[in-house]
């Protein structure tokens, strides 16, 4: 195994619908990401990015292919173990934050580690240090619901990253922001990225995001390709 | 993965302030539809449960819980006494065996006042009245009662005789009897003096037998029943005496008791039920707005494990809230009604003068407990439902 490929991917398919009024999403995706390497897919709405991330990411079944984080078979596990995966390596950012609502940002950023099994003195610290990198410390006890949209993804961000995780599969995650806040959702994402050595597929419409990316991606009619 | 964590994601899917006013609303709701069918049903428990128990206490405190009579009607003696006091000598539990005549009577007190009585005659050091009798006769400890018997009439060659039988006694004593029924017209004396006034030496109308404390009646009147069989049947003699527990004589009146408590335990646990169901939908609707939530967190590697016990632990959270609610509400209302706000009753109709709670320890304890094993049940439907979800079927939720 290549211990520079972080996630590799082959011959995704997958379709919705019945069997006469089938959809098909991904026609045969193939992708590899290395060892701290951003890269974006880009494509039109309702090309199937976010299905493609919820593929590589463990969320949902293709019904091809193969799906291979750190060199494991993610696909192949047994779903406690999946989540054990899922828990430890894979980091995600969702369009709309979604934060849980009945939890303050910290709680929400604290909330992998807990789930690890981490204790809360331990996730309490590490989630300080994250909050205080993504320049929000000063709300960190407050509710998702009163804080700003460029808030909410940089708590978003820090809990997609607390783990410490080798891949961060961002879906749109500037596609609910102005561009203001879009800018400094990116830059933060592109230096988290540098610091860490972190792999980063971000699922993006943003043309800047794209531009300052390592690789790209374009999917349209369920085919994802390089674009060079 | 912590227990604590899950606890924590339950408690404030089901209550947090963080939450909205519907699903405040909702839960709000289901634990008070639980609290109130659990306490119903405690509440009906203990007054039902308290109004048999205290006509039965009144019954047996004033009556021994064994009664040996004649099937046949008709009157016992001395001898009688004397042989089950030997029978009874050997049965484990028997305490002793006493004679008892009772009769009814005339009874008249201050100048002008009249009623009628049974006088009982007995292993009693002096007389004792029930304190309604005594109030209708004016008397209290110390005055002076007059009892005449309608026993004492005798026929003579003369033709119908009366016997002069009206004897003068002192009130040693006014009690409560603890049922009506006994302190409107009950005169209690040595059993001696009773055979003076029914001019009836070496009669007595049963024989009560005492037991242990922890003895079961009906057991020890199989045992003593048993052995009169042995005694007379064995020995070639008919046997002509036979024992049955006290309370066996008001059977009709506890059987009533019983299907009615039962019918109206019935009615109160299909409220309950009503409940129970009301929470089943709380917890649906709680589980749907929590879908995405719960999408997230397997995202964030939570197992399908924690999915389901996060389910199970809102309906637990939900289900035991109620029932301990109700249960604590219920302990309260007996309490404070027993203190504050006694239930009056007519005693010649009730034979009790106010209706008692008696806070039913185990029953409380079974219903609450039923109560958050169903809740448990009923939360198994939206655990699967979740299970049955992809995480990504559950983040698309909107």
């Amino acid at each position: 195994m290549n211990r520079e490929i972080v996630l590799s991917a082959f011959d995704i398919h997958r379709s919705y619908g019945s069997a006469d009024a089938s959809i098909q999403v991904l026609r045969g995706a193939d992708i590899t990401i290395k060892i701290g390497e951003v890269v974006a897919v880009t494509g039109p709405s309702g090309s199937g990015k976010s299905t493609l991330l919820h593929a590589l990411g463990l969320l949902e079944r293709p019904d091809r292919g193969k799906v291979l984080i750190c060199g494991e078979n993610g696909w192949a596990l047994s779903s406690r173990k999946r989540a054990e995966l899922r828990n430890r390596k894979i980091g995600f950012v969702f369009q709309f934050h979604h934060l849980l609502e009945e939890f303050t940002l910290k709680e929400n950023v604290m909330m992998p580690c807990l789930i690890a099994g981490e204790s809360s003195e331990e996730a309490s610290g590490k989630a300080d240090r994250l909050l205080e990198r993504v320049g929000i410390i000063h709300r960190a006890s407050h509710f998702p619901s009163r804080v700003s949209g460029g808030e909410k993804q940089r708590a978003a961000i820090a809990r997609a990253i607390i783990m410490k995780p080798d891949i961060v599969l961002a879906d749109e995650p500037t596609g609910n922001l102005d561009a203001d806040t879009s800018a400094g959702v990116e830059k933060l994402i592109m230096e988290l990225a540098e610091e860490g050595s972190r792999s980063f597929l971000l699922a993006t419409h943003s043309q800047d995001l794209a531009s300052a990316v390592h690789r790209r991606f374009s999917l349209g009619s369920g085919v994802l390709r390089e674009v060079k | 993965m912590k227990q604590k964590l899950l606890w924590a994601l339950a408690r404030r899917h089901v209550w947090s302030d963080a939450n909205s006013t519907v699903v405040r609303m909702v839960s709000a709701l289901s634990i008070a539809g639980v609290a109130i069918g659990v306490a119903a049903l405690v509440i009906l428990q203990a007054f039902m449960g308290g109004f048999t128990e205290a006509v039965a206490t009144g019954l047996t405190a004033m009556n021994p819980p064994l009664h040996i009579y004649l099937p046949g009607g008709g009157h016992m003696d001395d001898f009688d006494l004397g042989a089950v006091q030997s029978i009874a000598s050997e049965i484990p539990g028997i305490t002793r065996v006493e004679g008892v005549l009772e009769k009814p009577a005339v009874v008249s007190g201050a100048p002008g006042t009249v009623s009628g009585a049974m006088v009982r005659g007995g292993n009693n050091a002096g007389l004792t009245i029930g304190m309604d009798l005594a109030r209708e006769l004016g008397v209290t400890a110390g005055d002076e009662i007059r009892i005449a018997s309608t026993a004492g009439v005798e026929i003579s060659g003369m033709g119908r005789v009366l016997v002069d039988t009206i004897v003068a006694l002192a009130v040693d004593s006014v009690a409560d009897f603890g049922l009506e029924e006994y302190n409107s017209s009950l005169v209690i004396l040595p059993l001696n003096t009773a055979r003076d006034i029914f001019r009836a030496h070496g009669e007595l109308t049963s024989l009560g037998a005492f037991v242990e404390k922890g003895t079961d009646p009906v057991e020890a009147s199989e045992l003593l029943n048993s052995a009169l069989y042995r005694e007379y049947a064995g020995g070639g003699w008919p046997v002509y005496m036979s024992c049955i527990p006290f309370l066996a004589f008001h059977g009709n009146l506890f059987k009533a008791l019983g299907l009615e408590r039962a019918a109206m335990t019935i009615v109160l646990a299909l409220i309950t039920v009503v409940a129970l169901l009301n929470l089943s939908s709380a917890l649906t609707m709680i589980a749907m707005e929590h879908r995405r939530d719960i999408g997230v967190m397997r995202a964030m590697g939570l197992p399908p494990s924690g999915v389901f016990r996060i389910s199970i632990l809102r309906g637990f959270l939900l289900g035991g809230s109620g029932a301990v609610t109700g249960l604590a509400f219920s302990w309260i209302s007996i309490f404070t009604i027993n203190r504050y706000f006694p239930i009056k009753l007519d005693g010649t109709v009730y034979w009790i003068d106010v209706l008692p709670g008696v806070f039913p320890v185990t029953t409380a304890l079974v219903v609450t407990l039923l109560t958050i094993l169903v809740c448990l049940a009923v939360s198994t439907f939206p655990a699967f439902s979740a299970l049955s979800r992809s995480p990504s079927e559950a983040l698309r939720y909107e």
